[in-house]
């Protein structure tokens, strides 16, 4: 047989960039837990979280979370929330869905452009644009959705409208066809937390260095200084003693997707550790360049590495650093270092004793670390699913459509009744309330220019009596056509002579 | 024919061994891309392939996957099928043109569509075998134990086409009284079906039969309501259970016509108590894979709940009856995308961006 070559030329994938979040202001116990087969971990400041991720708050705990889209949730006592959607699109768009599954949530944000922006608690969600600050409250039984200021669109299974300032919705998931529109807000202790954070991030004077980005930039205020610099103009200095290094207190962290992961302990260190670069001044000492980049990095560093050892440093802005090349600004001293186990999950610096004299001579320059083993056990894992979004199952058939012989003492049994945690039932009535008659909104379906191939099985009912769209040129049929299948698939040719695809 | 059997069951026992690999969905982008989720729908990886994805399946093994898209043999378009080998990411043209690759369940054979019949690969050497030539165009759905082999066809008359593994054959054409029709294998029978106005069928078919066994009758709502256009339904089957769903996302699509008309969702029918169920209401089905023990039923959504969500694929436990949307949904690019199961063993799964950029002799 002739031998084939087939070429396929590499194709960039066009998956968006992935998202990530930061755990901020905290007090109390809170936890996370990043996928499903991870075991909750306390939160730290400044750690990152991506799609997924589940917070949660215990006794009188109360967590910020920091989204990349300058939104900001806030969990109060005793609530746990999901990370739902938080997805970037190729087009740049963003996808963000929170789910609140009890407790109460703060929510403050705006969606940018196309973006698209949904909190939900159990049994409603509200989808918002121009910007909005809510409260949302997922109780047992009832679910409250509060808009203290700008308006959101509230919508449930039997009702959707837009909810304006000072005014709450209370459902009970169990029955959406009830709900009750308030036109107050009652206060709870807790709002005057949130308002107050939300001066503070509001009012950061760091937002006009660093425009592109929207989230830490409050601590850069406090924790820092604006200088300006010869060649990256506007550039940040932290209030550190001297000595200090970047990079130093903290440690890394195993992310899939984006490798060892720096979470800094410096209560400012979001930004200036997963975006731009640090560069060490004479005269100066460390400055941070934010860099136009929106990317998120896990922290742009050299590694330096023997069998039992790891060393890393700053990169220089604009340095685009090889090894086995010496960094530019590598020096011992710029160097931090930790003990590193192959297969280790985190990298912790901490109490680290035995650092080198001549690091060049026990350890060498690497782009990054191995990879720790891929734990295959997390492909298994189950969450239990969130009350948040759950849809409703209507059966349409109570009684058996056909005729079945009698089996076992189990099959007789009726169906067991729907878990009422999921299951919204049959819609009971007409809303009791309804603000405002839902838009008339046409759903714009995505236009693929395929037939259905027969190979898919998927089949084409045609209604009684249906009259096939006839061309105006071409002559009327004499009967309506019968149903038949979808059309075939293109009809085989002969192969041409092998050759390579492009 | 001892030989035969003996045969089947060691290679059965040894993909029964494979079930143990971890569950991976895979989503196929049109636009070239094939991503891998775990069974929570978390990301693990991708690869990068050629445009023009029409189909992806996967081996038994969970080793190797079964590409059609865009081929200079199939005159520069769509579609040649090629094999991916999952350790090396090589590629490899098996034929022009073609859809789909349909592996049997045993690990023995892969199937696809040819001008005269039914092509057959050696789906260990992939060598081609000896066409099975038959009347139809079909959608092929190889018997779990891997010795049948059934196709149903609409064109010219409905009817179900058996074909023998064993004599690389087919032996029986059982028409179907009532068309179109559909199949899909639930557990180790085969259900077809056909929709009509207040009578649904459901016929039970074993390969060995002769003719047709009378149609139960299923009970539906009546799907076209006010809306005068035609439905597309797809079917998939699981254990004792089969899932129906209108579909959405291909170029007949009747919310342009009708967009307050359709109703969505899935209908899940028990073999066992002919018990028939709505689940997921208003979900607009594309396409649909469920898991042998039809407890996972994965899903990708047209649209889904907004315009500007592009496509959502989730995850749907029908065991509750509920779609959980919130810890297993995720939204993908906008386009045409494909959906397969498969157990793939960790060491093969990509993590990160990978491409299928090899050569490939064969």
């Amino acid at each position: 047989m002739k031998r084939l070559a087939l070429w396929l030329l590499p194709i960039a994938l066009s998956a968006g960039q992935a998202r990530y979040a930061r755990v901020g202001d905290f007090d109390g116990a809170v936890q996370v837990q990043l996928q499903a087969a991870d075991d909750w971990q306390p939160a730290r400041r400044n750690l990152p979280l991506r799609e997924s991720s589940w917070v949660r708050t215990e006794g009188a705990a109360r967590v910020e979370v920091e989204l990349d889209d300058g939104s900001v949730l806030r969990l109060g006592p005793d609530s746990l929330a999901e990370l739902s959607d938080y997805t970037r699109l190729s087009t740049g768009q963003r996808i963000t869905l929170i789910s609140l599954d009890h407790g109460l949530a703060y929510f403050t944000g705006a969606a940018g452009g196309k973006d698209s922006l949904v909190v939900a608690v159990p049994g409603a969600q509200v989808s918002i644009g121009q910007g909005a600050h809510l409260r949302l409250e997922a109780r047992d039984p009832l679910s409250l959705i509060a808009a203290t200021d700008g308006v959101a669109r509230f919508s449930s299974p039997t009702a959707e409208f837009d909810l304006t300032p000072g005014q709450m919705v209370k459902l009970d998931p169990g029955h959406p066809a009830r709900f009750v529109l308030n036109r107050e807000i009652p206060p709870l202790e807790t709002d005057r937390w949130s308002e107050e954070r939300d001066k503070v991030l509001l009012s950061t004077t760091s937002a006009a260095h660093v425009p592109s980005l929207g989230y830490g930039l409050a601590d850069l205020d406090a924790y820092g200084v604006w200088v300006q610099s010869a060649d990256f103009g506007a550039v940040w200095k932290p209030k550190a003693p001297a000595g200090w290094a970047p990079f130093r207190n903290g440690e890394w962290r195993w992310y899939d997707g984006l490798g060892y992961t720096w979470i800094g302990d410096d209560p400012w260190g979001w930004l200036p550790y997963h975006y731009g670069r640090w560069m060490q001044q004479e005269g100066a000492g460390w400055t941070w360049a934010p860099g136009e980049s929106t990317v998120f990095k896990p922290g742009e560093v050299y590694w330096l590495k023997s069998a039992r050892l790891v060393g890393w440093g700053a990169l220089a802005p604009g340095e685009n650093w090889k090894p086995p090349d010496q960094p530019r600004q590598y020096l011992n001293a710029n160097t931090t270092y930790a003990g590193y186990t192959p297969e280790s999950l985190e990298i912790d610096p901490a109490g680290f004793a035995a650092r080198p004299r001549a690091p060049l001579a026990a350890a060498v320059f690497v782009q990054a670390l191995p990879s720790p083993p891929f734990p295959a056990a997390r492909l298994d894992a189950f969450r239990p699913p969130l009350r948040a979004g759950g849809t409703g199952a209507v059966s349409v058939s109570t009684d058996t459509a056909f005729e079945v012989p009698p089996a076992s003492q189990a099959d007789a049994q009726p169906a067991p009744a729907p878990d009422p945690a999921y299951t919204n039932g049959p819609p009971e009535a007409p809303p009791v309330v309804i603000v405002q008659a839902p838009p008339e909104e046409v759903q714009v379906p995505v236009e693929v220019d395929v037939p259905v191939p027969v190979y898919t099985g998927i089949i084409v009912v045609y209604p009684p009596g249906y009259k096939a769209p006839v061309p105006v040129s071409a002559p009327a049929p004499k009967t309506p056509p019968k149903p038949v299948a979808p059309p075939p698939p293109p009809k085989p040719k002969l192969p041409e002579p092998d050759r390579p695809v492009k | 024919m001892r030989t035969f059997f003996t045969l089947s069951i060691l290679l059965l026992a040894a993909a029964a061994a494979r079930a143990e690999d971890p569950l991976v969905v895979l989503a196929a982008a049109r636009t070239g891309h094939i991503e891998f989720f775990d069974a929570n729908l978390s990301p693990l990886g991708a690869i990068g392939v050629n445009q023009l994805v029409e189909s992806v399946t996967a081996s038994p093994d969970g080793r190797r996957l079964y590409v059609a898209q865009e081929s200079q043999r199939a005159s520069g378009a769509c579609c040649g099928l090629f094999s991916l080998e999952l350790d090396s990411l090589k590629m490899c043209l098996l034929t022009a043109p073609a859809l789909f690759g349909a592996p049997s369940p045993d690990g023995r054979f892969l199937f696809t569509q040819g001008d005269r019949g039914v092509d057959i690969f050696n789906a260990r050497t992939l060598r081609r075998l000896p066409t099975m030539t038959a009347p139809g165009t079909y959608n092929l759905q190889p018997s779990p134990n891997g010795r049948w082999l059934l196709g149903v066809t609409n064109s010219p008359a409905p009817s179900v086409d058996i074909f023998d593994l064993q004599a690389k054959a087919m032996v029986r054409r059982l028409p179907i009284p009532a068309g179109p029709a559909t199949g899909a294998w639930a557990g180790d029978r085969f259900c077809i079906f056909s929709y009509g106005p207040g009578k649904s069928q459901l016929w039970s078919v074993k390969p060995e039969d002769t003719e047709l066994s009378p149609a139960k009758p299923i009970v539906l709502p009546d799907l076209h309501g006010a809306c005068n256009e035609p439905v597309l339904l797809t079917m998939v089957g699981a254990a004792d259970r089969l899932y129906l769903a209108e579909a959405f996302g291909f170029k007949l699509d009747r919310r342009r016509a009708c967009p307050d008309t359709p109703r969505g969702g899935i209908y899940a029918i028990n073999l066992s108590t002919g018990r028939v169920d709505q689940i997921a209401v208003g979900v607009r089905v594309n396409r649909m894979a469920v898991t042998p023990d039809g407890d996972g039923l994965y899903v990708l959504e047209s649209i889904g709940r907004s315009p500007q969500r592009g496509v959502s694929l989730m995850r749907i436990d029908p065991a509750k009856r509920n779609g959980v949307f919130n810890s297993a949904d995720r939204i993908l690019e906008p386009g045409d995308w494909n959906l397969t199961l498969a157990h793939i063993p960790p060491a093969l799964i990509p993590r990160g961006n990978l491409h299928a950029a090899s050569s490939c002799s064969r």
